[in-house]
């Protein structure tokens, strides 16, 4: 009993006459939520994500402190819903960082089309590794200050009137019915940075990306822009460079006030499908642009160059063993993505094919895994071109490697989806992500994984291939 | 041909493995098919 009482009376002084739960230790009380570690390294940890949001609302205070996210939250708001967004007054604190830690921040389930929804920080701010679903209302604007998202990951549900997202300087103008935004009122300068995400509109009637520039440098690597009505930025003053890597818009891309835009766009080895050609003003160095009223395509840059396109060509996690008796081996298997094929059968014009490049991983090393890169580093890989390994429905298919040395059969053989497309004479290659945690494996570890799913009861075997399992996973 | 092989996700690997194979007999015919020579 005394052990209760003392826990309870723990609990009890944890949470300070403000609700907070205030900890200077390593302990994590039960039931945080979020912890803020001030830039001199205290930590506090808070039973609700807007409890610890409100710390960081005064200025200078929390200048850089880090707000950790520590389980999945759902929030009818950000905030208490008496903040406007239009007041810029919500973050003080500058430069702080959110750490999202994979998890998610489903927000809006009580607010309609409410600008008082928004999350605002008008000092800058970094965000890492966070995904949030957007019910209703706002996300996080960015008025001011140096805004980086590292891996976040935006998706706003079929609701209407959702306003908010990414923009800095804010100061003028109000950006609507868009969830990201970039915007530049006065002129201030600042920077914005995507490294990596995917931003969803599943409202198809609203914009995916609508701003105002004026003076700030955007660079968006490595992300996706699915859905909504558009990508627009407009209105800009001078000075403003858009600058777009790896990426891959499923829409359009800055249309409708693309007269108003005056700094540069440029766009590197990314994915563009639009209802439009490319606009006046855009630069696309390299990277394939779909029109998808005219139903043509278009492709920029090198003969072969490489496009990062997890949207249309994906392949499975881990491997599986080919069990045939005579040319048993390692198997890795893609998935071709709806829009893929629905593109690959309207465009006009340009020729698809799909396959599995297929490299050692001892001979890869930290070269990129890319036709070009490889061929320039000298490596020895396959372009297993899918034919036989499709599927009836063209949805996906296999590759397998075979005549594998039991010498070998503990490394590492590597494998990434490809779509390959000819237009006249300029060739362009899709590629499915890729990492060595997800998409290289051994026949040893894989067969010993199919035996341990067998003597688990998962799986059944007949004694045939059974022995093909043990003899790949009993080998030394 | 039942093409819809793969059992859920066992620990960290995906195994598309054979047990429905039989099913057909024949559907480890199904892959396109390089010898690990090639990669060397």
């Amino acid at each position: 009993m005394k052990r209760i009482l003392s826990a309870v009376l723990m609990v009890l002084l944890a949470f300070s006459a403000t609700g907070l739960l205030a900890y200077a230790d390593e302990s994590v009380p039960a039931g945080s939520v979020a912890s803020i570690t001030t830039s001199e390294g205290q930590k506090s940890y808070y039973p609700s994500l807007a409890d610890a949001l409100k710390v960081l609302q005064p200025a200078a205070m929390y200048d850089g402190a880090i707000l950790d996210i520590l389980q999945d939250v759902t929030c009818a708001f950000w905030w208490d819903g008496t903040v406007n967004q239009s007041s810029s007054n919500v973050i003080q604190s500058a430069n702080v960082i959110i750490n999202g830690n994979g998890y998610t921040v489903t927000v809006g389930t009580d607010c309609g089309n409410s600008s008082k929804n928004f999350l605002v920080f008008p000092n800058g701010v970094q965000i890492n590794d966070l995904t949030l679903v957007l019910l209703s209302g706002g996300g996080p604007r960015f008025n001011g200050g140096d805004c980086t998202l590292n891996q976040v990951n935006i998706t706003v549900k079929d609701v209407t009137g959702v306003k908010g997202g990414v923009l800095t300087d804010g100061t003028t103008g109000n950006p609507s019915k868009a969830f990201v935004t970039f915007y530049v009122g006065n002129g201030s300068s600042s920077a914005i940075q995507i490294n990596g995400g995917r931003f969803a509109q599943e409202n198809s009637g609203e914009r995916v990306v609508d701003g105002k520039a004026g003076i700030a440098d955007i660079d968006i690597i490595d992300a996706s822009f699915i859905g909504g009505s558009e990508f627009r930025m407009y209105s800009a003053l001078s000075g403003s460079n858009l600058y777009v890597k790896n990426c891959y818009f499923d829409k359009s891309f800055i249309t409708g006030g693309t007269t108003n835009f005056v700094g540069a766009v440029t766009l590197e080895s990314s994915i563009v499908l639009a209802s439009t050609a490319v606009g006046s003003g855009i630069i696309v160095n390299s990277g394939i642009w779909f029109n998808t009223r005219n139903k043509t395509v278009s492709i920029y840059g090198e003969n072969g160059l490489g496009c990062f396109a997890p949207e249309l060509i994906s392949m499975q996690d881990g491997a599986s063993v080919r069990l045939h008796p005579e040319t048993s081996g390692i198997r890795f298997t893609s998935d071709i993505s709806e829009k893929m094929r629905e593109l690959a059968g309207s465009v006009s014009g340009m020729t698809v094919e799909y396959g599995t490049l297929v490299v050692r991983k001892d001979q890869l090393g930290d070269v990129e895994f890319t036709v070009d890169s490889m061929t320039a580093a000298g490596i020895k890989f396959v372009e297993c071109k899918a034919e036989a390994g499709m599927d009836e429905n063209g949805s996906a298919y296999r590759a397998a490697i075979i005549g594998i040395p039991q010498t070998d059969y503990g490394n590492d053989i590597c494998a990434r989806s490809y779509v390959r497309l000819t237009v006249g004479s300029k060739t362009v290659y899709l590629y499915s992500d890729y990492s060595e945690e997800s998409n290289c494996r051994n026949i040893r570890e894989v067969a010993g994984a199919a035996l341990q799913a067998h003597e688990s009861g998962e799986i059944t075997y007949s004694e045939a291939e059974l022995a093909i399992l043990r003899g790949y996973a009993a080998a030394e | 041909m039942k093409r819809d092989y793969c059992i859920p996700e066992l620990s960290v690997l995906r195994l598309c493995l054979a047990d429905v194979l039989r099913c057909s007999g024949q559907l480890d015919d199904y892959d396109d098919v390089i010898y690990y020579g090639e990669l060397s």
